[in-house]
């Protein structure tokens, strides 16, 4: 009887091991999109990114997000040429990173449909300057996919993003994101 | 001084429609470019994966034909179809991003296919390395 009883615990130990093993409670998406919006005296400055790639795991509430310069549109091609060559320099710097986390992690149910408000925070990385950052996000599970989107503000300034002085007061000191990322889960 | 009147309103005429060609000048037609380098992707992947710095020295900007055999057709972002080529490291591709135009030619592809594709390299991400504005060539 005891020796079964012990099969039995450790049949369930090792079945529950396995399951652990086979669920990693990651997320990625490698189509991501991000926008980011400008108003300025003459035009509005607008560009969107669809090649936005991170990875969150459900388990740490951890998240990486990464975001390649080049990869941004914009309507106006001399704009999207300014931006790279003037504001990014982005073949010196063609990529930029957010590395933080969900801060209420267990307010969140992974495993079942539903809309969530939650808080994210970490370090951004644009250029070769770092902050840390703080934002409001909602996290949405569906059937089994999770969807992320943020909207937040930079001030150009904290990354070293310089305005020629030309045009300094027609051009907005803040910078306004958006993200939403459609993540699937990681097999 | 008719003359100096017409002259000035000539050499205004032109910068204005220099300064109108240059803010409303064409986006590069990548499509219609002649590519810079010829390589198969896994060999693309593998100059990133060695060095991300040269590579990006090398490759950043220009105009790539890609060459290799599909191992996803992504859809899940209307905005921009997305065809990923197997490179040696699993996991990683070489992601080539569509404008949305060319879905219905995205669609006709298949998982495992053989194709050519053209784009502007955008750098190596975390799962490998991206090139957009894609064309395919036949």
């Amino acid at each position: 009887m005891k020796i079964k009883i012990i099969i039995l615990i450790g049949l369930f130990a090792f079945a529950t091991a396995f399951t652990i093993k086979m669920e990693s409670g990651k997320y990625l998406t490698k189509n991501g999109k991000m926008s980011f919006f400008s108003s300025t005296g003459i035009e509005d400055i607008a560009a969107e990114n669809n090649k936005v790639s991170s990875v969150l795991d459900s388990k740490s509430g951890k998240m990486v997000i990464e975001v390649l310069i080049k990869s941004f549109r914009f309507k106006k091609a001399l704009m999207e040429e300014h931006f790279n060559e003037n504001y990014m320099e982005s073949s010196k710097y063609p990529k930029s990173k957010f590395d933080g986390k969900i801060d209420n992690l267990t307010a969140i149910n992974f495993s079942k449909d539903g809309t969530y408000k939650t808080t994210i925070s970490g370090n951004l990385t644009i250029k070769d300057k770092t902050n840390p950052i703080k934002t409001d996000a909602i996290i949405t599970i569906k059937g089994g996919k999770l969807n992320g989107k943020t909207k937040f503000k930079i001030l150009l300034a904290d990354y070293n993003i310089v305005i020629p002085s030309v045009v300094k007061d027609k051009i907005d000191k803040e910078m306004e994101i958006t993200a939403d990322l459609d993540y699937e889960s990681m097999k | 001084m008719v003359k100096k009147i017409i002259l000035f309103i000539i050499i205004i005429g032109i910068i204005g429609a220099i300064v109108m060609y240059l803010w409303n000048k064409p986006h590069r037609d990548i499509a219609a470019a002649k590519e810079d380098f010829i390589i198969s992707a896994t060999d693309f992947y593998k100059e990133y994966s060695a060095n991300e710095t040269s590579a990006n020295a090398k490759y950043l900007d220009k105009v790539i034909a890609v060459e290799g055999v599909i191992s996803a057709i992504e859809l899940e972002n209307a905005d921009e179809p997305t065809v990923a080529l197997i490179t040696a490291t699993p996991d990683m591709t070489v992601s080539c991003g569509f404008k949305k135009e060319l879905l219905s030619e995205v669609k006709k592809l298949k998982p495992n296919d053989k194709i050519k594709i053209k784009g502007k390299c955008d750098g190596m991400g975390m799962f490998g390395v991206v090139i957009t504005q894609c064309s395919l060539i036949k």
